[in-house]
Protein backbone atom coordinates (compact mmCIF):
# COMPACT_ATOMS: atom_id res chain seq x y z
CA UNK A 1 0.00 0.00 0.00
CA UNK A 2 2.71 2.58 0.94
CA UNK A 3 4.88 1.51 -2.09
CA UNK A 4 1.82 1.84 -4.25
CA UNK A 5 1.50 5.30 -2.68
CA UNK A 6 5.42 6.03 -3.12
CA UNK A 7 4.90 5.10 -7.05
CA UNK A 8 1.66 7.71 -7.37
CA UNK A 9 3.71 10.59 -5.88
CA UNK A 10 6.71 10.25 -7.71
CA UNK A 11 4.87 9.72 -11.38
CA UNK A 12 2.76 12.96 -10.21
CA UNK A 13 6.05 14.77 -9.23
CA UNK A 14 7.41 13.70 -12.53
CA UNK A 15 4.42 15.13 -14.58
CA UNK A 16 4.55 18.43 -13.15
CA UNK A 17 8.14 18.62 -13.60
CA UNK A 18 7.70 18.11 -17.34
CA UNK A 19 4.80 20.58 -17.32
CA UNK A 20 6.65 23.09 -15.72
CA UNK A 21 9.96 22.50 -18.04
CA UNK A 22 8.08 22.06 -21.51
CA UNK A 23 6.45 25.66 -20.37
CA UNK A 24 9.54 27.13 -19.54
CA UNK A 25 11.08 25.32 -22.89
CA UNK A 26 7.77 27.06 -24.73
CA UNK A 27 8.53 30.57 -23.47
CA UNK A 28 12.09 30.20 -24.31
CA UNK A 29 11.03 29.48 -27.95
CA UNK A 30 8.94 32.83 -28.01
CA UNK A 31 11.51 34.66 -27.08
CA UNK A 32 14.16 33.79 -29.62
CA UNK A 33 12.01 34.37 -32.39
CA UNK A 34 12.79 38.11 -33.37
CA UNK A 35 9.55 40.68 -32.98
CA UNK A 36 8.02 41.53 -36.34
CA UNK A 37 8.52 44.96 -37.82
CA UNK A 38 11.34 47.30 -37.09
CA UNK A 39 13.66 49.49 -39.36
CA UNK A 40 13.74 49.12 -42.64
CA UNK A 41 14.43 51.03 -46.06
CA UNK A 42 13.10 50.89 -49.35
CA UNK A 43 12.55 53.53 -52.61
CA UNK A 44 10.36 55.74 -52.86
CA UNK A 45 8.30 57.22 -56.20
CA UNK A 46 9.41 60.73 -57.16
CA UNK A 47 8.05 63.18 -54.89
CA UNK A 48 6.89 60.99 -51.87
CA UNK A 49 9.52 62.58 -49.46
CA UNK A 50 9.49 66.16 -48.01
CA UNK A 51 13.39 66.60 -50.03
CA UNK A 52 12.89 65.48 -53.47
CA UNK A 53 16.41 64.69 -53.76
CA UNK A 54 15.88 61.80 -51.20
CA UNK A 55 14.70 58.74 -53.12
CA UNK A 56 15.00 56.07 -49.90
CA UNK A 57 12.49 55.95 -47.08
CA UNK A 58 14.23 54.83 -44.04
CA UNK A 59 12.14 54.46 -40.74
CA UNK A 60 15.31 55.35 -38.37
CA UNK A 61 14.02 58.91 -39.93
CA UNK A 62 10.90 58.81 -38.66
CA UNK A 63 11.49 58.64 -35.00
CA UNK A 64 8.95 61.58 -34.74
CA UNK A 65 6.03 60.42 -36.40
CA UNK A 66 3.65 57.39 -36.33
CA UNK A 67 3.80 55.24 -39.27
CA UNK A 68 0.26 54.03 -40.71
CA UNK A 69 2.10 51.29 -43.06
CA UNK A 70 -0.17 49.05 -45.89
CA UNK A 71 1.24 46.92 -48.56
CA UNK A 72 -0.83 46.59 -51.96
CA UNK A 73 -0.57 46.86 -55.08
CA UNK A 74 -1.86 49.93 -57.41
CA UNK A 75 -4.54 48.03 -60.33
CA UNK A 76 -5.88 46.66 -57.12
CA UNK A 77 -9.75 47.60 -58.16
CA UNK A 78 -11.78 47.00 -54.37
CA UNK A 79 -9.52 46.30 -51.57
CA UNK A 80 -6.40 48.06 -51.48
CA UNK A 81 -8.29 51.60 -52.34
CA UNK A 82 -11.01 51.16 -50.05
CA UNK A 83 -8.55 50.44 -46.95
CA UNK A 84 -6.05 53.56 -48.46
CA UNK A 85 -9.21 55.61 -48.46
CA UNK A 86 -10.26 55.34 -45.36
CA UNK A 87 -6.90 55.70 -43.85
CA UNK A 88 -6.62 58.99 -45.93
CA UNK A 89 -10.01 60.06 -44.55
CA UNK A 90 -9.87 59.35 -41.62
CA UNK A 91 -6.68 60.96 -40.85
CA UNK A 92 -7.69 63.98 -42.63
CA UNK A 93 -10.69 64.35 -39.92
CA UNK A 94 -7.85 64.75 -37.38
CA UNK A 95 -6.44 67.75 -35.83
CA UNK A 96 -3.70 69.55 -37.81
CA UNK A 97 -1.00 69.11 -35.01
CA UNK A 98 -2.12 65.27 -35.03
CA UNK A 99 -2.04 64.70 -38.51
CA UNK A 100 1.61 66.38 -38.69
CA UNK A 101 3.15 63.34 -36.40
CA UNK A 102 1.25 60.60 -38.99
CA UNK A 103 3.30 59.40 -41.90
CA UNK A 104 0.98 56.81 -44.27
CA UNK A 105 2.87 54.89 -46.41
CA UNK A 106 1.49 52.67 -48.96
CA UNK A 107 3.79 49.54 -50.73
CA UNK A 108 3.11 48.01 -53.58
CA UNK A 109 4.04 44.07 -53.57
CA UNK A 110 3.86 43.36 -57.54
CA UNK A 111 7.37 45.59 -58.26
CA UNK A 112 6.51 43.86 -61.97
CA UNK A 113 3.12 46.19 -63.23
CA UNK A 114 3.75 48.90 -60.47
CA UNK A 115 7.08 51.11 -61.42
CA UNK A 116 7.93 53.82 -59.26
CA UNK A 117 7.29 55.72 -61.73
CA UNK A 118 3.91 55.47 -61.86
CA UNK A 119 3.07 55.14 -58.66
CA UNK A 120 4.29 59.22 -57.90
CA UNK A 121 0.57 60.32 -57.63
CA UNK A 122 -1.11 57.30 -56.47
CA UNK A 123 -0.68 57.70 -52.44
CA UNK A 124 -1.12 60.98 -52.62
CA UNK A 125 -4.26 60.92 -54.23
CA UNK A 126 -5.24 58.93 -50.93
CA UNK A 127 -4.20 61.48 -48.62
CA UNK A 128 -1.45 64.57 -49.51
CA UNK A 129 1.21 62.94 -47.89
CA UNK A 130 1.11 59.39 -47.98
CA UNK A 131 4.30 57.85 -49.13
CA UNK A 132 4.44 54.97 -52.20
CA UNK A 133 7.18 52.94 -52.58
CA UNK A 134 8.07 49.43 -53.85
CA UNK A 135 11.28 47.12 -54.46
CA UNK A 136 12.75 44.26 -56.03
CA UNK A 137 10.81 41.31 -55.22
CA UNK A 138 13.71 40.23 -53.15
CA UNK A 139 13.88 43.07 -50.89
CA UNK A 140 9.54 43.11 -51.15
CA UNK A 141 9.36 39.62 -49.69
CA UNK A 142 11.41 40.25 -46.97
CA UNK A 143 10.23 43.29 -45.99
CA UNK A 144 6.54 41.38 -46.01
CA UNK A 145 8.03 38.72 -43.75
CA UNK A 146 9.55 40.97 -41.74
CA UNK A 147 6.36 42.76 -41.11
CA UNK A 148 4.17 39.39 -40.84
CA UNK A 149 2.27 40.63 -43.82
CA UNK A 150 1.60 38.17 -46.76
CA UNK A 151 0.91 38.09 -50.46
CA UNK A 152 1.44 35.68 -53.59
CA UNK A 153 0.87 36.49 -56.87
CA UNK A 154 -1.34 34.15 -59.00
CA UNK A 155 -1.35 33.46 -62.65
CA UNK A 156 -4.84 33.80 -64.20
CA UNK A 157 -4.94 32.62 -67.45
CA UNK A 158 -8.47 32.82 -67.87
CA UNK A 159 -8.33 36.39 -66.92
CA UNK A 160 -7.45 39.56 -68.79
CA UNK A 161 -5.99 40.78 -65.50
CA UNK A 162 -3.60 38.39 -65.86
CA UNK A 163 -1.81 38.41 -62.32
CA UNK A 164 -4.18 38.46 -59.22
CA UNK A 165 -2.47 39.19 -55.87
CA UNK A 166 -3.40 37.50 -53.44
CA UNK A 167 -2.99 39.27 -50.08
CA UNK A 168 -3.40 40.81 -46.63
CA UNK A 169 -5.27 44.00 -46.28
CA UNK A 170 -3.60 45.03 -42.91
CA UNK A 171 -2.62 48.10 -41.56
CA UNK A 172 0.69 48.53 -39.33
CA UNK A 173 0.71 50.81 -36.79
CA UNK A 174 4.70 52.00 -36.14
CA UNK A 175 5.32 54.10 -32.94
CA UNK A 176 7.77 56.91 -32.88
CA UNK A 177 10.43 54.41 -31.25
CA UNK A 178 10.21 52.45 -34.89
CA UNK A 179 8.27 49.35 -32.74
CA UNK A 180 5.31 47.93 -34.60
CA UNK A 181 2.76 48.21 -31.40
CA UNK A 182 -0.80 47.62 -33.29
CA UNK A 183 -1.82 45.56 -36.73
CA UNK A 184 -5.26 46.30 -37.65
CA UNK A 185 -7.29 44.34 -39.89
CA UNK A 186 -9.21 45.18 -42.99
CA UNK A 187 -12.89 45.18 -41.75
CA UNK A 188 -11.92 47.25 -38.09
CA UNK A 189 -9.74 50.10 -40.27
CA UNK A 190 -12.86 52.57 -39.97
CA UNK A 191 -13.42 51.60 -36.36
CA UNK A 192 -9.81 51.43 -34.42
CA UNK A 193 -7.11 53.95 -37.05
CA UNK A 194 -8.36 57.03 -35.46
CA UNK A 195 -8.38 56.15 -32.12
CA UNK A 196 -5.27 54.00 -32.13
CA UNK A 197 -2.79 56.90 -34.20
CA UNK A 198 -4.56 59.46 -31.36
CA UNK A 199 -2.90 57.19 -29.03
CA UNK A 200 0.35 57.15 -30.09
CA UNK A 201 0.20 60.81 -30.38
CA UNK A 202 -0.90 61.79 -27.48
CA UNK A 203 1.40 63.57 -25.08
CA UNK A 204 3.36 65.75 -27.32
CA UNK B 1 -58.48 72.94 -81.12
CA UNK B 2 -58.53 69.31 -81.07
CA UNK B 3 -55.52 69.17 -83.91
CA UNK B 4 -54.08 71.05 -81.70
CA UNK B 5 -54.34 68.71 -78.50
CA UNK B 6 -53.50 66.00 -80.82
CA UNK B 7 -50.32 67.44 -81.83
CA UNK B 8 -49.26 68.69 -78.76
CA UNK B 9 -50.79 66.14 -76.49
CA UNK B 10 -51.33 62.79 -77.64
CA UNK B 11 -48.94 62.79 -79.74
CA UNK B 12 -46.22 63.13 -77.03
CA UNK B 13 -47.79 61.13 -74.40
CA UNK B 14 -48.28 58.31 -77.16
CA UNK B 15 -44.48 58.52 -78.45
CA UNK B 16 -43.19 58.94 -74.38
CA UNK B 17 -45.43 55.75 -73.53
CA UNK B 18 -44.40 53.76 -76.32
CA UNK B 19 -40.39 54.75 -75.17
CA UNK B 20 -41.27 54.01 -71.67
CA UNK B 21 -42.93 50.28 -72.73
CA UNK B 22 -39.94 49.34 -75.26
CA UNK B 23 -36.86 49.99 -72.51
CA UNK B 24 -38.69 48.29 -70.07
CA UNK B 25 -39.38 45.51 -72.41
CA UNK B 26 -35.46 45.46 -73.24
CA UNK B 27 -34.97 45.52 -69.43
CA UNK B 28 -34.12 42.24 -68.83
CA UNK B 29 -32.27 43.07 -65.64
CA UNK B 30 -32.74 46.02 -64.15
CA UNK B 31 -30.00 48.10 -62.00
CA UNK B 32 -29.94 50.06 -58.58
CA UNK B 33 -27.52 51.53 -57.09
CA UNK B 34 -25.17 51.55 -59.55
CA UNK B 35 -21.76 53.59 -59.95
CA UNK B 36 -18.06 52.66 -60.99
CA UNK B 37 -14.93 53.82 -58.73
CA UNK B 38 -13.03 57.22 -59.48
CA UNK B 39 -9.47 55.64 -60.63
CA UNK B 40 -6.13 56.76 -58.91
CA UNK B 41 -4.00 59.07 -61.06
CA UNK B 42 -1.61 56.57 -63.42
CA UNK B 43 -3.84 53.24 -63.27
CA UNK B 44 -6.19 51.58 -65.51
CA UNK B 45 -8.81 50.20 -64.01
CA UNK B 46 -12.00 50.33 -62.20
CA UNK B 47 -14.50 48.65 -60.16
CA UNK B 48 -18.24 48.97 -61.02
CA UNK B 49 -20.81 48.28 -58.24
CA UNK B 50 -24.48 47.72 -58.59
CA UNK B 51 -27.71 46.02 -58.00
CA UNK B 52 -29.01 43.50 -60.39
CA UNK B 53 -32.59 42.09 -60.44
CA UNK B 54 -33.59 39.85 -63.12
CA UNK B 55 -36.46 41.10 -64.64
CA UNK B 56 -37.50 37.73 -66.96
CA UNK B 57 -39.13 34.79 -66.05
CA UNK B 58 -36.08 32.89 -66.95
CA UNK B 59 -32.23 32.83 -65.23
CA UNK B 60 -30.09 35.60 -66.41
CA UNK B 61 -26.29 34.31 -66.62
CA UNK B 62 -24.18 37.42 -66.59
CA UNK B 63 -20.66 36.54 -68.00
CA UNK B 64 -19.58 40.03 -68.51
CA UNK B 65 -19.43 43.19 -70.34
CA UNK B 66 -18.01 45.02 -73.35
CA UNK B 67 -17.01 48.39 -74.17
CA UNK B 68 -14.74 50.00 -76.71
CA UNK B 69 -12.90 52.13 -73.88
CA UNK B 70 -11.52 49.26 -72.15
CA UNK B 71 -9.53 45.79 -73.13
CA UNK B 72 -11.71 43.99 -71.12
CA UNK B 73 -14.63 43.77 -68.67
CA UNK B 74 -14.86 41.14 -66.52
CA UNK B 75 -16.67 39.85 -63.02
CA UNK B 76 -14.72 39.19 -60.03
CA UNK B 77 -15.43 37.79 -56.86
CA UNK B 78 -13.91 38.40 -53.78
CA UNK B 79 -12.45 35.40 -51.26
CA UNK B 80 -11.85 36.38 -47.71
CA UNK B 81 -9.59 33.42 -46.48
CA UNK B 82 -7.71 33.22 -43.36
CA UNK B 83 -7.41 36.74 -43.80
CA UNK B 84 -6.00 36.83 -47.33
CA UNK B 85 -7.97 38.42 -50.01
CA UNK B 86 -8.34 36.17 -52.68
CA UNK B 87 -9.98 37.81 -56.49
CA UNK B 88 -10.38 36.02 -58.77
CA UNK B 89 -12.71 35.98 -62.32
CA UNK B 90 -16.27 34.63 -61.42
CA UNK B 91 -17.39 33.01 -65.33
CA UNK B 92 -20.68 33.39 -64.81
CA UNK B 93 -22.94 34.67 -62.37
CA UNK B 94 -26.65 33.34 -62.38
CA UNK B 95 -29.62 35.49 -61.44
CA UNK B 96 -32.92 33.85 -60.95
CA UNK B 97 -36.01 35.14 -62.41
CA UNK B 98 -37.26 38.17 -59.83
CA UNK B 99 -34.19 37.64 -57.62
CA UNK B 100 -31.35 40.13 -57.01
CA UNK B 101 -27.85 40.44 -56.61
CA UNK B 102 -25.75 42.89 -55.16
CA UNK B 103 -22.30 43.81 -56.63
CA UNK B 104 -20.22 45.71 -53.49
CA UNK B 105 -17.08 46.47 -52.53
CA UNK B 106 -15.32 43.53 -50.46
CA UNK B 107 -17.83 40.85 -52.29
CA UNK B 108 -18.71 40.96 -56.28
CA UNK B 109 -17.79 43.64 -59.16
CA UNK B 110 -17.72 43.77 -62.46
CA UNK B 111 -13.96 45.30 -63.31
CA UNK B 112 -13.04 47.44 -65.74
CA UNK B 113 -9.49 47.13 -67.11
CA UNK B 114 -7.32 48.65 -69.93
CA UNK B 115 -9.30 51.82 -69.88
CA UNK B 116 -8.04 54.38 -71.90
CA UNK B 117 -9.21 57.34 -69.94
CA UNK B 118 -8.96 58.31 -66.39
CA UNK B 119 -12.73 58.08 -64.80
CA UNK B 120 -13.40 61.06 -62.64
CA UNK B 121 -16.20 61.83 -60.28
CA UNK B 122 -19.10 63.81 -61.95
CA UNK B 123 -18.45 62.19 -65.42
CA UNK B 124 -20.59 58.68 -66.29
CA UNK B 125 -19.76 56.13 -68.39
CA UNK B 126 -21.34 53.45 -70.41
CA UNK B 127 -20.77 49.92 -71.26
CA UNK B 128 -22.47 46.55 -71.75
CA UNK B 129 -23.28 43.99 -69.58
CA UNK B 130 -22.97 40.16 -71.71
CA UNK B 131 -25.33 37.36 -71.26
CA UNK B 132 -24.51 33.96 -71.79
CA UNK B 133 -27.49 33.99 -74.48
CA UNK B 134 -25.48 36.44 -76.27
CA UNK B 135 -27.83 39.29 -75.58
CA UNK B 136 -26.75 42.69 -74.49
CA UNK B 137 -27.83 45.29 -71.87
CA UNK B 138 -26.03 48.79 -72.19
CA UNK B 139 -25.83 50.79 -68.80
CA UNK B 140 -24.69 54.50 -67.95
CA UNK B 141 -23.43 54.41 -64.61
CA UNK B 142 -22.06 57.26 -62.37
CA UNK B 143 -18.08 57.74 -61.56
CA UNK B 144 -17.70 58.49 -57.88
CA UNK B 145 -15.06 59.07 -55.73
CA UNK B 146 -13.87 56.94 -52.14
CA UNK B 147 -12.01 60.25 -51.38
CA UNK B 148 -13.17 62.93 -49.06
CA UNK B 149 -11.41 66.51 -49.13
Amino acid sequence: MLKKNILYIAVLILAILITIISYFDKNKQATDEPPLGGDFSIPVAQGSLNDPKKEIFKLQDYRDKVVVLYFGYASCPDICPTALAIIGNTLKKLPAQIQAQIQPMFISVDPERDKLSALSEYGKYFYPTMISATDSTANINKLVTQYGAFYRINKQNDSAMGDSVYHTSTVYIIDKKGKMVNTINHADIQNDLESTVISLTKGQ
Amino acid sequence: MTNIFKKHFVKPVFILLLMINSTLALAQISIKDGYIREMPPGQKVSAAFMQLTNNTSDPMILTGGLSELTSAIELHQHKHVNGVMQMSKLNELVIQPSESVALKPGGLHIMLMGLKQRLVKGTSFSFQLQFADGKLQTLTLPVKSLINP
